[in-house]
């Protein structure tokens, strides 16, 4: 094996690509050449370096008590985080979507409710649903988000794994429109 | 896992910091309301990433030329207690972060993808709109050259 094949040899084994044969020539190499064998090493740590930096995060500009681990307590929960994530989760998937605040007090519409399925996706192009999403009203009635809507602003809300809603103010307290788009490959 | 959840993960890869992601990962979301840019888009997926990793890109790199020209380096050595060869690998892993936020473009997109979030090259290829080979060929010199930039980093520091 040549250093040049080496090289690339190297590179496909950091990619985990390498077949056994390949990785016992590749070793055979490296073990006669010590400027491969500086490579590899050296690529091999900074492989490691990067997934060190997705992983740990960055030092804060002040400086940090003594002691002070932080690189390393980067994902380091406390123990009930699980137990009160998985419950916050299930409250969160039952509560209603947060209705926003209005100063018409006449009284003449709906009291604010949940509009958890108030979505109904019908994209011609079965991938974004904008401007076909259509809203769905308390009573019932469909109708497509307005231009005016759509200008207006948004919020943002949740967001399914394949799915992605981006809600839009709303004067009425009662109407939510939302755009939604499909994130899942085709 | 919600979808904006997987995208704050891959900012917080770039930026190191949960509150910076999840308003860079907001931003990018917050584009999709306009019709005009909507319309436009072919792949959502594919344009969410880049965007997202775009923006986080930028904004770490920000960051790190401010920590520079401020000539504060965070430096792990304040950590009394440390032994020695933590201080060097810390103070290597944020050597690693800014000389990969100085790689051209594609490079630290397939990086970032490929060493940080372990996406597939065929993968990868899909999200940045670009052959998987391709994909491998950004990683392998990106590689290459933050390998030289390391080694260079630690000729100057010596």
């Amino acid at each position: 094996m040549r250093c040049d094949e080496a090289m690339t040899e190297i590179q496909r084994s950091l990619d985990g690509e390498s077949s056994s044969a390949e990785t016992r020539r590749l070793d055979r190499h490296l073990s006669a050449c010590e400027s491969c064998r500086r490579e590899s090493t050296a690529l091999t740590e900074l492989k490691g370096l990067l997934t060190e930096v997705g992983v740990t995060d960055r030092p804060e500009s002040r400086s940090l008590a003594p002691g002070d681990d932080r690189g390393r307590l980067a994902y380091r929960w406390p123990w009930w985080w699980m137990p009160v994530g998985a419950a916050a989760l299930v409250l969160l998937a039952f509560a209603p979507w947060p209705q926003r605040s209005h100063d018409d007090s006449t009284g003449d519409l709906d009291p604010p409710h949940g509009v958890d399925s108030g979505v109904e996706v019908s994209a011609t192009d079965g991938r974004r649903g904008p401007p076909a999403v259509r809203v769905d009203a308390p009573d019932g009635d469909l109708r497509d988000a307005g231009a005016g809507e759509r200008e207006a602003g948004i919020e943002l809300t949740s967001a399914s794994e394949n799915w992605l809603a981006v809600a839009l103010p709303s004067e009425s307290p009662t109407l939510h429109v939302f755009w939604v788009y499909e994130t899942r490959e085709r | 896992m919600e979808y904006r959840d997987r995208l704050v993960s891959l900012a917080r890869r770039v930026l190191r910091n949960r509150q910076d992601a999840e308003e860079t990962v907001d931003e990018c979301l917050g584009r999709l309301a306009r019709p005009d840019l909507a319309a436009r888009i072919e792949n959502l997926r594919a344009w969410l990433h880049q965007s997202v990793l775009n923006l986080a890109i930028d904004r770490a790199r920000a960051w790190t030329r401010e920590q520079q020209r401020l000539r504060h380096r965070p430096e792990p050595s304040a950590h009394g207690a440390r032994p020695a060869d933590e201080v060097v690998r810390a103070e290597s892993r944020e050597a690693v972060w800014r000389e990969l936020l100085e790689l051209p473009r594609r490079q630290q997109e397939v990086l970032i993808l490929h060493e940080m979030e372990e996406v597939g090259y065929d993968e990868i290829g899909k999200l940045l709109g670009i052959e998987a080979a391709t994909a491998r060929v950004h990683a392998h010199a990106g590689r290459l050259e933050l390998r030289r930039r390391l080694a260079a980093w630690r000729d100057g520091k010596d």
